[in-house]
């Protein structure tokens, strides 16, 4: 009787412990092939950036790009569709020239690595900004690009600069007022 | 070992000192060891939180440990490696002549082994799978805990830590499996050897 009760005990355990390696297995390959994914291709996003649907809702953003040399470019009032988000409109600002590493679901982001021929190198990297417009600081995003929704009169900031792990990067301008978030 | 990642024997001793001297030691075993791992790392301090459900997850070797010591299926298994030792030690008699001694001596060793090498892959069969289970709930509740403050519901914490998580979690089980199949068996035998307290609970 005892045996037999052990034999169950034996058999429950192996096949939990198959569905464990079934399941794991499972998710690193779905983890392998979001990140190997190329669906959001910048290609195709570059040729649906290039024309608007008639009948879109648009919105006007500013956008500043910082190379961390002194160089600062402003984009004002620039019209785009309200549905898009910060990774569609830095797209479109830099004709394409932007490259990212996409990581696939379950993130969907992309983390840019080079815009308009600037690449991250050692600890210079990209970051992004958003200028609050209650308190006219600026904040550091704590969110990927392809989080930040557009909205009217939004204003954002890619800087390119020393960043590390403790300390987030210098803000847009020099000296400008910061907080940690907008709300 | 600390050069590969997730692969360490402190899930094997965790589990081991629950198994021998009971939950509250294998509990104290696994707090005490994340309170100085957690801290002085090679690989960076953890943050409160993360070193929260590491001690947590590390005290499901523990619970294991200490469930398994009593369940019948380890005591049955460690009483028959007691009785094969306590056979193995008996001098092997000579009934059938000195012609014939040789043979029934190769043939009596013969089956001991046999039957120590079953014992032994029960055990080691038993303990592999434990610890490989153990193992997966650790990872589960530990990549669950470094997103759960860094996503929207605890439903996406949960999936996106199994997920972006597996390469490690995968590389820790199977490293698991072989230790608690190969090192904790010999263990706790040499253990019960020299009279721990295993034996009280066993006979």
């Amino acid at each position: 009787m005892r045996t037999k009760s052990q034999r169950v005990f034996y058999l429950i355990l192996g096949i939990t412990a198959l569905t464990i390696a079934s399941a794991q297995v499972g998710a690193y390959y779905y983890l392998e092939r979001s990140n190997s994914s190329t669906i959001p291709d910048s290609s195709i996003l570059c040729n649906s950036l290039t024309s608007h649907a008639p009948g879109v809702n648009m919105i006007a953003t500013n956008v500043l790009i910082s190379y961390g040399n002194g160089t600062m470019q402003w984009y004002n009032e620039t019209a785009v569709p309200s549905s898009w988000n910060a990774y569609a409109l830095t797209m479109y600002l830099a004709k394409c020239n932007v490259q990212a590493k996409f990581y696939g679901p379950p993130l969907n982001e992309h983390f840019v690595t080079a815009i308009n021929g600037v690449s991250n190198q050692g600890s210079f990297s990209w970051s992004i900004w958003m200028l609050c417009q209650h308190t006219n600081a600026w904040a550091y995003s704590q969110v990927g690009v392809d989080l930040i929704s557009l909205a009217s009169g939004q204003t954002l900031a890619w800087v390119y600069g020393a960043s590390s792990s403790s300390n987030n990067p210098a803000p847009p301008i020099p000296n400008a007022k910061t907080v940690n978030s907008c709300s | 070992m600390i050069d590969i990642p997730n692969v360490k024997l402190m899930d094997a001793f965790v589990f081991i000192a629950a198994f021998l001297f009971g939950l509250r030691v294998g509990l104290g075993t696994a707090i005490s060891i994340w309170a100085v791992y957690g801290f002085i790392n090679p690989y960076g301090q953890d943050d409160l939180t993360l070193l929260l459900f590491l001690m947590g997850g590390e005290c499901l070797y523990a619970v294991s440990g200490a469930l398994l010591s009593r369940s019948s299926v380890a005591r049955d298994l460690i009483a028959t490696r007691k009785l094969a030792k306590r056979i193995d030690k008996q001098p092997i008699g000579n009934p059938a002549g000195p012609g014939r001694g040789i043979l029934l001596r190769i043939k009596t060793r013969a089956g001991k082994l046999v039957n120590n090498a079953g014992s032994y892959g029960r055990m080691s069969l038993l303990f592999g799978l434990i610890g490989f289970q153990a193992t997966f709930a650790y990872d589960v509740l530990t990549n669950f805990g470094s997103w759960v403050f860094k996503t929207s519901s605890l439903y996406q914490a949960l999936i996106v830590g199994v997920i972006t998580g597996v390469p490690f979690a995968i590389l820790h089980e199977a490293s698991n499996l072989v230790f608690f199949a190969t090192v904790v068996p010999p263990a706790i035998a040499a253990a019960k050897r020299v009279g721990l307290h295993v034996q009280h609970r066993v006979t």
